[in-house]
């Protein structure tokens, strides 16, 4: 940076940062710094026991025990004053340009999400804040990678009320929107919020505030926990965890009890079983509703989190189907975004849903599917971003899609109207795997216990790449690999197949999704969002 | 063998092959590399002949002679085999002899360009150009520096106009 524009006073410096004034920040809640203090106490005493948990069982005395545990009344003494410091000197700022976080503690740093940046926000309950009703705000930036700022804690409904006033100024457009300028969202008024009736706001509470907009899906929990018996992974995980149990425990009973023997036990038993208590919290109390600032999803058991997806940021979605899931028509319906390194942000948007579940679902923030296009006539590649408005009246329902993709679930691949790697060397494969192409995605259903349909937007596609190895061109294959900002797919296909799909998928990627033919993109054909403004 | 359906630069008049200067270059880095790990192989000979190891412990060795070997044979068509071609919408990268590909880049997808200039390849008047996507990238290598410039302002050109959202 140039000399003569550095500042001289600190006022000057904050003016040219951009920082809301003083008065704007305000501190996290007190109880924070015992909270993330007693986590680091408690990790490292959980690495430090594990290590050495033979030697401190062998060497066990009393003045040692009560040693050890000075230490740690010590150690946890330091590390909550050290996080009560830091609490003092951490402070956030919700105003008009954005959210800011800043930390005077030893190094400071500061973290601005701007406004045009924030995508979406969340709220998160793990369980010991929200036993004391607290829960973090995580504020989602579009980009990938480190793309998210964390508000670490806030009361629960201070919380609430930062999530609806960052959702606020992110929908602000204007780019120099005041406090006052900054519009309200219908329906997330305070005043209309205290008004309620007491029932409603239990209700409020037990769904974690996700009681406004069109109910998309409910999952009871019978049907959650009916859905996990039928699935295989739950199956495999019990099984696993015994197969690793075994060994240890054979060898302890033919050499006699040890402790080291037993941490792998342990590990085992631990392990195993989180395994099937995070597919648990996942469905846990699923509610998911359709809102103006996208879809708004609660979950969680002991730990839970409501979260905000716009229908904008879904790259690619896949919905799958354990074999025995198909006789109650189940579907768990998964989305990804880009920036796919946290692996916390794609999810499930419905763990385990009905039919009508899963067309409300896709109609509120999928783009249209539509019908397969015959793969004879993949060539012409179905209406170009221009003719899509056109086509708009001949589109296919939500219903439609629906109907047509738990088909695709069930059906071999032979009976599918796609392609498939026809050839011996692919003998699962050529049975299970279909490549189909639509007016709006390329499908690929996959999968023999548990079925899978990977639905690639044509317009999401980033860049395509047609590898050819020397068995591939043996046996006349051209496996296509189509990425997305989120992932890759190979598209195993026959060359001549390929060679007609290519050319229609460098078109997707390169014109489907200009800035400049904003208004031709696909769009879900109902999001919370534009039914306002039609309304 | 049976004809591919990825050409090779020769088969195809619409692609650009990467400056002949790149063998050279690549002759020479590689020469370093060639002769670092020969130099690995044969002081693990040295070492079983001199502790009097089994005979089998030489065949450890074996695995980087054929690394180094397939490296220096195949440098070459390797080499010649990366072209390039700038189309109305995207940018296309074909590389390979026996795995080939093809990969096309649409402007509108870019996310960043970087050029690359390393001291073996500033010497034979080479730079690399890297084009960034929110999906995969394509490493172009062996331009000559006035190609390199060029490309990368026809790229910023055409992502501009034809900017697409994620």
């Amino acid at each position: 940076m140039a000399e003569e524009t550095a500042p001289d006073t600190p006022e000057q410096l904050a003016e040219q940062r951009q920082d809301p004034p003083d008065t704007e920040f305000q501190r996290l809640h007190p109880l924070t710094p015992l909270l993330t203090g007693w986590q680091v106490v408690a990790g490292a005493i959980a690495i430090l026991t594990a290590q050495n948990i033979s030697e401190l069982i062998d060497e066990f005395t009393l003045t040692r025990l009560l040693i050890a545990l000075g230490i740690l009344a010590g150690v946890v003494l330091l590390f909550v004053a050290g996080s009560f410091i830091r609490w003092r000197l951490t402070a956030y700022a919700v105003v008009p340009d954005g959210v800011f976080l800043r930390s005077r503690f030893i190094t400071t740093t500061r973290r601005t999400a701007p406004r045009g940046r924030i995508d979406s926000v969340s709220i998160h309950r793990p369980l010991v804040p929200r036993l004391l009703g607290l829960a973090k705000v995580r504020v989602e930036l579009v980009g990938g990678g480190d793309s998210h700022l964390d508000l670490t804690y806030l009361s629960s409904a201070r919380a609430e009320e930062v999530r609806r006033r960052i959702l606020q100024i992110a929908a602000s457009s204007s780019d120099d929107a005041d406090a006052e300028s900054v519009p309200e969202l219908p329906g997330t008024d305070p005043e209309e919020q205290e008004q309620a009736s007491t029932a409603d706001r239990i209700r409020g509470t037990l769904l974690d505030g996700v009681t406004t907009g069109t109910l998309l899906a409910q999952i009871p929990t019978q049907r959650l926990l009916h859905a996990l018996m039928r699935d295989p992974f739950m199956w495999f995980v019990p099984i696993l965890t015994v197969l690793v149990a075994i060994g240890p425990i054979t060898a302890m009973v033919l050499d006699g009890f040890s402790m080291r023997a037993l941490i792998p036990v342990l590990t085992a038993v631990i392990a195993g079983p989180k395994l099937i208590l995070d597919r648990i919290e996942k469905g846990w109390g699923f509610t998911s509703r359709s809102t103006d600032a996208g879809l708004r999803a609660r979950r969680g058991l002991f730990t839970t989190r409501s979260d905000n997806l716009s229908a904008d940021r879904i790259q690619t979605a896949t919905l799958r189907q354990p074999l025995l899931w198909r006789d109650p028509a189940w579907v768990q319906m998964d989305v990804a975004t880009a920036g796919a390194e946290d692996d916390d942000e794609n999810g499930a948007i419905l763990p385990v849903g009905t039919g009508d579940e899963l067309v409300r679902s896709i109609d509120h923030m999928l783009a249209p599917v539509g019908l397969p296009i015959p793969p004879e006539a993949w060539g012409a590649g179905g209406p170009g971003p221009e003719d899509v408005a056109a086509d708009a009246a001949a589109e296919t329902s939500a219903e439609d899609d629906v109907a047509m993709l738990t088909r695709m679930l069930r059906v071999p691949a032979a009976e599918l109207p796609g392609i498939r790697p026809d050839h011996w060397l692919f003998p699962l494969g050529r049975r299970f795997t279909s490549v189909m192409l639509t007016p709006h995605a390329v499908l690929v259903r996959s999968g023999t216990l548990v079925k899978r349909i990977r639905i690639i937007p044509r317009d999401r596609i980033q860049t395509v790449e047609a590898l050819e190895g020397p068995i591939d061109r043996r046996i006349g294959l051209l496996p296509l690999r189509v990425t997305t900002a989120d992932d890759s797919e190979v598209l195993t296909l026959p060359t001549a197949d390929a060679l007609r799909l290519l050319p229609v998928l460098h078109n997707d990627a390169a014109t489907r999704r200009r800035l400049a033919h904003r208004e031709q993109w696909a769009r879900p054909r109902r999001s919370g969002a534009r039914a306002t403004v039609e309304a | 063998m049976t004809r591919s359906a990825i050409p090779l630069p020769g088969e195809d008049h619409t692609l650009t092959p990467v400056s002949p200067k790149l063998l050279a270059a690549r002759r020479v880095s590689g020469l370093i590399r060639w002769l670092i790990f020969l130099g690995l192989a044969a002081g693990w000979n040295v070492l079983c002949a001199w502790l009097e190891w089994p005979w089998w412990t030489h065949l450890f060795a074996l695995p980087l002679y054929l690394l180094v070997a397939q490296s220096v044979l195949l440098l070459g068509r390797r080499t010649r085999a990366i072209a390039y071609a700038v189309r109305e919408h995207d940018v296309l990268l074909r590389t390979g002899i026996m795995f080939r590909s093809i990969e096309a880049v649409p402007f509108g997808r870019v996310q960043d360009i970087e050029i690359d200039e390393g001291p073996i390849e500033r010497r034979y008047g080479l730079s690399t150009i890297t084009v960034k996507t929110a999906g995969s990238d394509i490493t172009i290598p062996g331009l000559e520096k006035a190609q390199s410039e060029h490309l990368r302002a026809v790229i910023l050109r055409e992502a501009a106009e034809q900017m697409a959202a994620l």
